[in-house]
């Protein structure tokens, strides 16, 4: 049995204990929050230049980032609560 | 006595009163003393977030941080949104557990999920190692607060013993309830501070932020992209933020926290809204790079500066009327006050139900054990201030290591409510190879691989620990599986 197996039988068909339908639809929205401050986007968002708001490339997108984790959560709930409304 | 201390101290005394006045007329007992009967709604679990979120680090260590070594600081911004997006699928189950199992602390949920009192215990005492050095941290943060807006009127020492008399006559009286009401104020404060700050010193001295990071381009180049003037990377940065984020809620008072709510759908709410909180950092953020802007330019600026972390109210005071500093000191000591206040009770609340009820006096009724627990207040505060004034520096090793220390409780609370497989024994063994690790990169003189955090390291080996021992150690028996399989499977009521 290699590792791979191994973890997968003992881990992956009894993960998960009620992590509802809606709620893995929308581990989606909280995969896009925590990317847009990982490698490679802040590879391409080190930098200066432009300046937004008057604040450098790097620090405005982490404050894009803070609004958009907002918009990813608040998705996140509408779909798990309509989702599992029904 | 100058305008800056009299709005300082009425405010200290303002919250002291609304402190004790939440508690009375409450019967006192375990649930009520330790998670405030589990009665937060919506408003009063949002702000009681902030005001744990936000300590004197965020007066102090942002800006200097800023200041001394450039955005490499912006980690902080990152790390809020990993934690509240996995506090959505977490933070409502932890509630829910708290709730259906009467828990009051961390370890409660640990040792009935893996049906082991010594696990109940080892967290129970990993916590408060971590959290007496953490509370000195606060101490002296809001002495060197109230020390610097008072331009040196008051030493720090004095300072301190004031607050700290006030924080533990309202936690004393109202326990948990008590913090919720005086962090609701503090909040307030705290944030009209932080965002205020920002704008009013870079328009002082530049006319406007955009003027300001203009002029630091030029100053200090080196400060705005990573890697920062500290060579701290895009690697340090992504690193120290999964690990931060992981471990915010790993901390046993936000663990805690999470039982106050008054049910899932508040905890899951504020996952959607507290990632805002993070916005509040920025200014002060600009604040340390409109000083090191400034402190490039002018040498006899700079030269007033002897550590970084009086680099914001240096500045205030070079150029804020009194009232203004005022305000901001007595913010700044709301936000280490309020931190401090959540971190005496749940120091409190960890040895006399853990170490002292569940572990060594089993059949000791819950209503003796949350009396000792209040009695360890004052006794808890006393020790942390000892440390503070005696013999400052001899924490702070464990300091350094407190985030790291604490984020290695993660893999035995996700995968406990995720999966049936982990095994006390496998979890126990996790904790220990991540701390182990942990100290040995931190203080063994080897460097971590892609200068990695140390903690991110540990935390790695821990998962695969849990993993590979679960797979050869004795399962935790069916019965109790099933009782917490039943009580997370059911739909939200």
């Amino acid at each position: 049995m290699g590792p791979i197996h191994i973890l997968h039988s003992h881990y992956l068909e009894v993960v998960l204990l009620g992590l509802t339908k809606g709620e893995k639809k929308s581990l989606v929205f909280m995969l896009i929050a925590i990317l847009g401050f990982m490698p490679p986007v802040t590879i391409w968002a080190n930098r200066v230049e432009p300046f937004v708001l008057g604040m450098p490339f790097l620090l405005f997108w982490q404050g894009f980032m803070i609004f958009g984790t907002f918009a990813c959560m608040a998705m996140a709930y509408f779909v798990t609560e309509g989702t599992d409304k029904k | 006595m100058t305008i800056t201390l009299v709005i300082i101290f009425g405010w200290l005394l303002a919250t002291t009163v609304v402190g004790v006045m939440a508690g009375r007329n409450r019967a006192f007992s375990m649930e009520e003393y330790f998670v405030a009967g589990r009665s937060f709604g919506l408003v009063l679990f949002y702000t009681t977030a902030a005001a744990e979120i936000y300590s004197a680090f965020a007066f102090l260590g942002l800006a200097g941080w800023a200041y001394s070594k450039g955005i490499s600081i912006t980690y902080a911004l990152a790390y809020g949104s990993i934690s509240y997006s996995i506090y959505f699928f977490l933070g409502p189950r932890i509630n829910r557990l708290g709730k259906k199992m009467n828990y009051v602390s961390q370890p409660d949920y640990l040792e009935d999920r893996y049906g082991s009192r010594w696990l109940g215990v080892l967290v129970a005492v990993i916590g408060v190692v971590f959290l007496i050095p953490y509370l000195q941290l606060q101490i002296m943060g809001s002495g060197l607060i109230v020390q610097l807006a008072s331009g040196g009127a008051i030493s720090w020492q004095t300072a301190v013993i004031i607050s700290f008399i006030a924080a533990v006559i309202f936690v004393y009286f109202s326990g948990l309830r008590g913090i919720g009401w005086t962090n609701f104020m503090q909040a307030i404060i705290m944030l009209i501070g932080m965002v205020s700050v920002g704008f009013l010193v870079s328009n002082h001295y530049y006319g406007g932020v955009g003027k300001m990071f203009e002029t630091l381009v030029q100053v200090k180049p080196t400060h705005l992209t990573l890697p920062d003037t500290s060579g701290n990377g895009l690697y340090w940065y992504a690193s120290t933020a999964l690990l931060s984020g992981m471990g915010f809620w790993m901390w046993p008072h936000l663990f805690t926290a999470t039982y106050s709510a008054k049910n899932e759908h508040v905890v899951r709410r504020n996952a959607v809204i507290l990632p805002l909180y993070q916005l509040a950092m920025i200014p002060v953020v600009i604040v340390g790079f409109a000083v090191a802007a400034k402190a490039g330019l002018d040498p006899a600026f700079a030269a007033k500066i002897a550590k970084p972390d009086q680099a914001m109210f240096v500045a205030l005071l070079d150029s804020m009327p009194g009232w203004v500093v005022g305000l901001l000191g007595a913010g700044g000591l709301a936000a280490s006050i309020s931190t401090s206040s959540g971190i005496i009770l749940t120091a409190a609340n960890l040895t006399c139900r853990n170490i002292l009820q569940k572990g060594l006096v089993p059949d000791m009724p819950d209503l003796q054990a949350a009396k000792i627990g209040r009695l360890l207040v004052p006794v808890f505060t006393a020790i942390a201030l000892a440390f503070a004034i005696l013999a400052p520096s001899m924490l702070v090793n464990l300091l350094i290591t407190g985030y790291s220390g604490i984020t290695q409780f993660f893999p035995g609370v996700v995968m406990g409510i995720f999966s049936r497989k982990p095994t006390k024994t496998a979890v126990i063994s996790g904790i220990l190879v991540g701390l182990v690790a942990l100290f040995t990169y931190q203080f063994g003189g080897i460097k971590a691989p892609f200068n990695l955090q140390p903690g991110f390291v540990g935390l790695i080996l821990n998962f695969v620990t849990v993993l590979v021992v679960s797979t050869f150690t004795k399962p935790v028996d069916a019965a109790r599986l099933d009782r917490f399989e039943k009580i997370l499977s059911a739909p939200a009521e």
